[in-house]
């Protein structure tokens, strides 16, 4: 498998834990209470969105390296 | 006499000889773990009670967000060696080490953490003395879980020893200690008051280790392999950005392919550690 592919999958498994570290952290939060819980659901789903753009920018510019 | 097949591909398999013994070394490292994993699987659904809310989730979470910084730097450091910008290569491959030099240490720190925290098991007297003698035992007495019908505290002994166990009470004649309790109850807040508590009221004492129980026994075993593994990675891309870094010069061909490996070894490093932390930080 190229790395690239290898790349890629990792930063999408990383994107899919994001988003269910921010539904835990929501699910924790409904259950306690604690703010805590919200700005880490937030976090985490704002970092899986980072992640979301650079899988597409990397996907674009090892392209263009190979297309070189 | 040449080795053949270090730079091109051989024919049989389409892969040079590196990259095909890496993926053979990968599927057996994916056995490995998926031993180890299997086990936790077992041994979880077969317990009598799991540990919850141990670990720094804080902790676990840096961890996380610095293995999957260090995977992005160390792919963009290859990809500036494929476009021959060999020192912004060497940029994101420091960078890369640092990252995995900072992940261990975090780790150690987790690591020591637990060699100090303790969980005292209490004899039926020892409950009884406890509660009589404080109202706020509700706070920090916890229920039986992990030996059945004991009730237990958790927490610090002062001068934070490392790695007592009630056995080592007994060699070394002392009869009474102090000890700082966690509080379980969500809802009281603040330190409760330092307890001394008898050594004939112990009936079994662990810190935070493979002896505590199942969860603590997976926990390092896992953690400590896949430390081993960032340890393993730590020293080759230290050793290809150090020493390893001439063959840039010599055979650049070859010395893209290395690192080329390295990432793969890396993020399969990576990728384990997605595994292990909702494991051990979340479920």
């Amino acid at each position: 498998m190229p790395v690239k592919y290898v790349h890629i999958l990792f930063i999408t498994l990383a994107l899919l834990l994001g988003l269910g570290l921010a539904a835990w952290a929501w699910e924790q939060y409904r259950e306690s209470g604690q703010k805590f819980f919200i700005i880490y659901a937030a976090g985490s789903a704002l970092s899986s969105c980072v992640l979301c753009g650079y899988v597409i920018y990397f996907w674009r510019r090892f392209n263009r390296i190979n297309s070189k | 006499m040449e080795i053949p097949h270090n730079t091109k591909p051989r024919p049989d398999t389409g892969l040079y000889n590196g990259k095909l013994g890496l993926w053979l070394f990968l599927a057996s490292e994916v056995m490995l773990f998926g031993g180890l994993f299997s086990a936790y699987v077992l041994l979880r659904t077969g317990a009598l009670a799991w540990p919850k809310g141990e670990l720094s989730l804080g902790l676990g979470t840096l961890n996380t967000i610095i293995l999957v910084s260090s995977s992005v730097l160390v792919m963009t450091g290859y990809t500036a060696l494929k476009l021959k910008q060999f020192d912004r290569f060497r940029f994101y491959h420091a960078a890369t080490i640092l990252l995995a030099v900072v992940f261990l240490g975090i780790k150690s720190v987790e690591w020591v953490s637990k060699f100090k925290h303790y969980e005292i098991w209490l004899t039926d007297a020892g409950v009884q003395e406890l509660e009589s003698k404080h109202t706020d035992s509700y706070a920090w007495l916890k229920p039986a879980t992990i030996i059945p019908g004991k009730r237990s505290i958790t927490g610090h002994i002062e001068g934070n020893p490392w790695l007592l166990s009630h056995k080592k009470f007994k060699q070394a004649g002392i009869t009474e200690i102090v000890v700082h309790p966690d509080i379980h109850d969500g809802e009281s807040k603040g330190h409760p008051a330092p307890l001394r508590i008898p050594v004939s009221h112990i009936h079994r004492m662990t810190a935070y280790v493979p002896a505590h129980s199942s969860y603590f026994a997976l926990y390092f075993t896992i953690t400590g392999l896949h430390a081993l593994h960032v340890l393993g990675g730590l020293i080759v891309l230290g050793y290809l950005g150090g020493p390893g870094l001439k063959m840039w010069h010599s055979d650049p061909e070859r010395f893209t392919n290395r690192i080329e490996l390295s990432v793969v070894y890396w993020h399969f490093v990576d990728f384990i550690w997605l595994i292990v932390f909702p494991l051990f930080y979340l479920l």
